[in-house]
């Protein structure tokens, strides 16, 4: 198809507004702009959920509890530490972290772990630190505050969920039990298996998967046709989320208008307020929202900062995933507790820097 | 669906126009992204059949089908007569870009508005430089009272859903050059700082989160020239040192 670069610019981007609301040119169209909002966010995010399920389906098949266990540290400041060392070399972004995460909790790994990596992976990892780097022209202060604040807000939330859920904080979900007829072949359980499979009294061989989405793995398939099964199920699952918040950051940055945000810049607590939210909304991924934070140069630097941290915590993607995947107490607080935290640390670094 | 998706995603690519929704330094990503999904529908397809997850795939189903009748109406042929604007031969390889253009004598840096935004902030306003720089002309009631328009592009970093329009003040006194609203020009000018931070003017583009206009800077325009818009209008590419990506 032939480029028409004019034609496809005159229709998404010459539209202005200057006071009143006035179309620079007719053939602009909203819908257009709304289209390409929302394929653009699903294009930018897939590539990190398919590989958020390949990670999620590889440790489903290879990685079993027990090697798990052993790498998980009794104390909490230690687990802590452990989360975020995982953040730092296992590369991941908001989009699919909730997935990988689902999978460590089934593993095991306690909720303060997991929560921790969760709120501070996209954000501590090397692109996103790079990203913030170049984006506040090399503004150390800004990368480590971003670092700082993400690090204390998850630290708390995840004290706070682990003290406050001890029941678990996975929505419940009932193992798919699957009797293979086939699995009569080869009913000699192999103990590197990753999944726990036993003689039911039937002869047939059980399997307690942990997916949540009914998965039904052939125990006598090849392993490596299960993890590309499963990865398929966990990807469906997540981009159903992943397509409603891109549709609801679509529709508002097509239909707000952002001199609005202008007339909140000059107050330092509303700025940061209003900050965090366009960051809920926006849902912008966590190595490109630097860019944007550094463009809104009339808004102070804990603002900015505001925007940076919350954003990879709690963005309209997450929301969904948050919802689907935790008990409602444990979501309420991962969507809850980060908002207030930053807020408050931001308001401090505001009042601080005067 | 997910081969579906695959293919839509790898037909994308292949299409041209996936400048328009990612930057184009992302393009392997998607591809991989593309060919690995209908792996996994493949596969997915050969297991036995198991119970379905009817939200998902009515979610699913309804955005991939929604997506592609609005990218085709997005992407579909204007009418003629707007087809009638010519547009520039394909981009230069690095090697072959010029970094100057030379006019009455006097060299001109050849940088876009990302880069030499950029420029400012690192090295300050470097008064008296001279520049040529393309973009698109906005006026504003306000802009025309002081005398000025901007010059503005719209930068792409990751994806266009975080596009921010980043503009120049350019001096026009009494609307002198005679630019309208949304017309495409080359500027070769001359960089000059201002004593106190401007303020933001109050103008936003359709699409952009943000729109970021120098506050310390003004281009004094030694000549005007209007063009049609480039092919690809957005800045994908932001370097530090000359060649600059224009």
């Amino acid at each position: 198809m032939q480029c028409q670069g004019g034609w496809l610019y005159a229709r998404i981007f010459i539209f202005q507004r200057s006071g009143c609301s006035r179309r620079m040119n007719p053939i602009s169209n909203g819908h257009d702009i709304f289209i390409c909002i929302l394929t653009a966010v699903f294009l930018e995010a897939a590539p990190f959920l398919l590989a958020a399920a390949i990670l999620s389906s590889l440790s489903e098949f290879y990685l079993d509890r027990d090697r798990i266990q052993r790498f998980i540290p009794r104390s909490r400041v230690a687990q802590v530490l452990t989360a975020l060392g995982a953040g730092l070399i296992l590369p991941t972004c908001e989009c699919g972290v909730v997935l990988i995460v689902r999978r460590f909790l089934h593993k095991g790994v306690p909720p303060l772990m997991a929560v921790a990596y969760m709120l501070t992976a996209p954000i501590i990892n090397p692109l996103a630190i790079v990203s913030t780097y170049l984006a506040f022209r090399g503004n150390w202060w800004m990368v480590f505050g971003r670092i700082g604040l993400a690090v204390v807000c998850a630290s708390l939330t995840g004290l706070a969920i682990a003290a406050l859920n001890r029941e678990g904080i996975l929505r419940e979900e009932t193992p798919a039990r699957i009797r293979t007829p086939q699995a009569f072949a080869s009913l000699q359980p192999d103990p590197s298996e990753a999944h726990e499979s036993r003689l039911d009294s039937e002869g047939a061989r059980e399997h307690d998967c942990c997916c949540s989405h009914g998965c039904t793995h052939d125990a006598a398939a090849p392993r490596w046709l299960g993890v590309l099964t499963h990865t398929a199920a966990e990807f469906m699952e997540m981009a159903k989320y992943l397509i409603v918040g891109a549709l609801a950051a679509a529709l508002f940055k097509t239909l707000t208008p952002q001199s609005i945000l202008f007339r909140f810049e000059s107050n330092p607590f509303l700025s940061i307020a209003v900050m965090m939210l366009l960051a809920v909304l926006l849902s912008v991924c966590s190595e490109a929202d630097s860019f944007v934070a550094a463009s809104f140069w009339s808004f102070s630097q804990p603002a900015q900062l505001a925007f940076v941290a919350i954003g990879p915590m709690v963005d309209l993607k997450l929301i969904g995933a948050y919802g689907a995947t935790f008990r409602r107490r444990a979501a309420i607080m991962l969507i809850a507790a980060p908002v207030i935290i930053i807020f408050i640390l931001s308001a401090v670094i505001a009042a601080v820097l005067g | 669906m997910l081969v579906a998706l695959g293919l839509a995603m790898g037909a994308l690519i292949l299409s041209g126009n996936y400048w328009l929704y990612i930057n184009p330094k992302f393009q392997w990503l998607t591809a991989t992204t593309a060919g690995l999904l209908v792996l996994v529908g493949v596969a997915s397809a050969l297991q036995p059949p198991r119970p379905v997850n009817r939200s998902g795939v009515l979610i699913f189903l309804a955005f991939l089908c929604y997506t592609i009748w609005g990218n085709f109406q997005v992407l579909a042929p204007p009418p003629p007569d707007l087809l009638a604007r010519p547009t520039p031969p394909p981009p230069h390889s690095r090697e072959d870009e010029k970094a100057r253009e030379t006019l009455n004598g006097i060299e001109y840096i050849r940088i876009n508005t990302g880069e030499l935004f950029n420029l400012c902030e690192d090295k300050g306003v470097d008064a008296g430089a001279h520049y040529t720089l393309q973009g698109m002309v906005v006026r504003t009631p306000e802009l025309d009272r002081a005398g000025q328009f901007i010059v503005a592009r719209l930068a792409v970093f990751c994806c266009f859903a975080d596009a921010v329009a980043v503009g120049f003040r350019t001096s026009d006194p009494n609307g002198r050059s005679g630019l309208k609203n949304g017309e495409w020009v080359q500027i070769y000018g001359r960089l000059e700082g201002t004593s106190n931070e401007l303020p933001q003017p109050e103008i936003t583009f359709e699409g952009a989160v943000a729109t970021a206009v120098h506050p310390r800077s003004v281009i004094i325009p030694e000549k005007t020239v209007p063009i049609a818009a480039p092919e690809i209008p957005f800045i994908f590419e932001f370097r530090e040192a000359e060649p600059f990506a224009f």
